[in-house]
């Protein structure tokens, strides 16, 4: 199932903690996808054209551009782009505006490993 | 004795407290040492214009009639001797005319005064103070505190002999008859102010000041403001005039602000304990997602067919360093709630029973509840935080009160202060239904609350501070069934023991 076709299936992590960042990089690079970090959303949005991942997994609360301002920027230049939002501090009103503005999922940190790669995994086999 | 911030029973200073200047604290006041006043000097006062009027004629009388013939002489005499009873008895009549002018003076004044005013005989308790120093008693207040019956016994010899109308007009009562009698009879038997007159004679204060409650006729309790300047005589004692100003209406305002204060620093705590908790759960749950997903990187990758051994070290170092990260949180938000340093001094725990006492007044009074408090004489001060200490107390105050809120019978909460080898123990215990014993150790876990609305902290910060002072706290069964909090802290001299 990873890895299958030629050119592995990009997904763009974005999370101020470098932590995590790597963390992140290295458990989506585990699981077959091709992993390409941003510091912060203003890195990814310039990147975009260069790259087109198929799959955007964010931090919600970053400093700068939020998790939630970098979905929106995205709905207007990529609507199709699918866009995982991830916080370290997971609260109902968060998880509804998340779902709102058209977020695919919202993982609350640290998040469990299967429904992590079901998540994904949904992100690119959901037509 | 410091004044609380949040105090609402409010203690309103004596502005002339003492005599002059500083005596000695075991000095008696001058009124109880001075011999009842002499009465003579004013009766050479008072004689000699009555004897001018009187003796001035007869001894002229008895002048002009010298050397003159034995009848002419009588009849001078005579005279003389009509003259001056004319004159001793316009005297008189003065005398009489100007006290009678002084006493519709001081009736009017009395009577038309518009703040309630009352006249009250204080000799019988001038007098049991007076015999208490003489005894060589100079603590009249940790004496009575002991000896509730006698304090209230003594309450009950002093007399209200008169009201004015002012009173009557305030009060609603329909004559004087509600008010003139024992003083006893107005204060109920939750009364904590009597004690500080007998405090303020003992100490020959020159003015007395303090609130208190009384219960009108109609059985409702008003708050009062008594006023009275101290007698410097002992004669004076059997007609002290005391003002007494209604302040029912300023202490609910007070209670009300203080009411709103609490629930807005509540509001403030429960915001702030949220923003923290919202603060902690980021920083714990960062350097944890980290670990899971280094740790389910690195078991994707050794689950490959062909391992990848570097990605794995790499990936279980992160978990290493990040679990260390996860260590850090915790130990900084432990300093971050850890005891701040303790302002310590010698405390005596017998004051400070006595004004936590007072900064519970107002949450004791609501629940009917009335505090003894029973002291081994001669305590040894305990090495403390007093601001801290009476914390604690006047939760476990609030506590007791609280627990007898739905009880029938008496709701009186003990303090007992009692001397143990190198401690001192405060035990507060009510008449309450108790903590039954599977529930007592769970009683002081944070955010264990057993009342709506509580958060849980109330007991475990008060055990966190009594065990920061190397004290300890804990709770059993008060003899009537109760719950006794026990408070034992180690005395100032341990150390040198």
């Amino acid at each position: 199932m990873p890895g299958r076709g030629l050119t592995p299936r990009s997904v763009a992590i974005v999370d101020d903690d470098p932590a995590i960042r790597l963390a992140l990089t290295r458990l989506v690079g585990s699981l077959g996808y091709a992993p390409t970090p941003f510091e912060n959303g203003g890195h990814l949005l310039a990147a975009l054209g260069t790259i087109e991942p198929g799959c955007i997994i964010t931090d919600l609360q970053m400093p700068g551009l939020s998790g939630l301002d970098l979905l929106h920027q995205l709905r207007l230049r990529r609507p199709r782009l699918r866009v995982i939002l991830v916080t370290a501090y997971p609260s109902d009103v968060n998880r509804r505006r998340a779902l709102a503005s058209g977020a695919f999922a919202y993982l609350a940190k640290p998040f469990d490993a299967e429904e992590f790669e079901r998540c994904l995994a949904g992100v690119f086999d959901t037509p | 004795m410091g004044q609380g911030s949040g105090q609402v029973f409010s203690r309103w200073p004596s502005l002339a407290s003492a005599s002059d200047g500083s005596p000695a604290a075991d000095a008696r006041p001058a009124w109880m040492l001075s011999a009842p006043r002499r009465r003579w000097p004013g009766l050479v006062e008072d004689g000699a214009r009555a004897g001018l009027a009187v003796l001035a004629p007869a001894l002229l009388a008895g002048l002009a009639g010298w050397g003159m013939a034995a009848g002419q002489a009588a009849a001078v005499a005579g005279a003389g001797g009509l003259l001056a009873a004319l004159f001793a008895t316009l005297h008189v009549a003065r005398l009489r005319r100007a006290l009678r002018a002084s006493e519709a003076r001081f009736s009017a004044i009395f009577e038309r005064a518009g703040i309630s005013m009352w006249r009250e005989d204080w000799s019988m308790a001038a007098e049991a103070v007076a015999s208490l120093r003489r005894a060589g008693v100079s603590d009249i207040e940790s004496h009575f505190a002991a000896r509730p019956a006698e304090l209230r016994a003594l309450c009950g010899r002093v007399l209200i002999k008169d009201v004015n109308a002012f009173t009557l007009e305030e009060t609603g009562a329909r004559n004087k008859a509600a008010f003139v009698g024992p003083l006893d009879r107005l204060l109920p038997p939750t009364d904590q102010t009597f004690v500080q007159w007998l405090v303020a004679l003992g100490r020959g204060d020159r003015f007395f000041r303090s609130e208190a409650h009384i219960v009108r006729a109609d059985g409702q309790q008003s708050d009062v403001l008594f006023t009275a300047m101290l007698p410097r005589d002992r004669a004076e004692f059997s007609d002290i005039l005391v003002t007494s100003l209604d302040i029912t209406a300023y202490k609910q305002a007070q209670a009300r602000l203080a009411a709103a204060e609490s629930d807005l620093a509540r509001a403030a705590r429960s915001i702030t304990v949220g923003a923290v908790s919202a603060s902690i759960a980021h920083e714990v749950n960062t350097p944890l997602a980290a670990v899971a997903a280094n740790a389910q990187a690195a078991l994707r990758w050794l689950r490959r067919p062909e391992p990848e051994l570097a990605e794995v070290t790499a990936a279980l170092e992160d978990v290493v360093s990040e679990a260390r990260r996860a260590r850090d949180v915790v130990a900084r938000t432990r300093s971050l709630f850890g005891t701040a340093s303790l302002a310590l001094a010698p405390v005596d725990l017998v004051g400070a029973a006595r004004e936590a006492t007072l900064l519970a007044e107002r949450e004791l009074r609501a629940n009917g509840a009335t505090v003894l408090i029973t002291a081994d004489p001669d305590l040894p001060p305990v090495t403390g935080d007093l601001v801290q200490i009476e914390q604690v107390l006047v939760n476990l105050l609030v506590n007791a009160a609280q627990a007898m809120a739905g009880s029938r019978g008496r709701r009186d909460v003990a303090i007992t202060v009692r001397g143990e080898p190198g401690a001192v123990r405060v035990t507060v215990s009510d008449a309450g239904p108790g903590v039954p014993p599977e529930q007592r150790a769970r009683i002081f876990e944070p955010f264990h609350s057993t009342k709506p609305g509580g958060m849980g902290m109330g007991l475990a910060i008060c055990r966190s501070c009594i065990d920061a002072h190397g004290g300890d706290l804990w709770l059993d069964e008060a003899p009537g069934g109760g719950a006794a909090f026990h408070v034992r802290l180690p005395t100032a001299c341990r150390a040198a023991a």
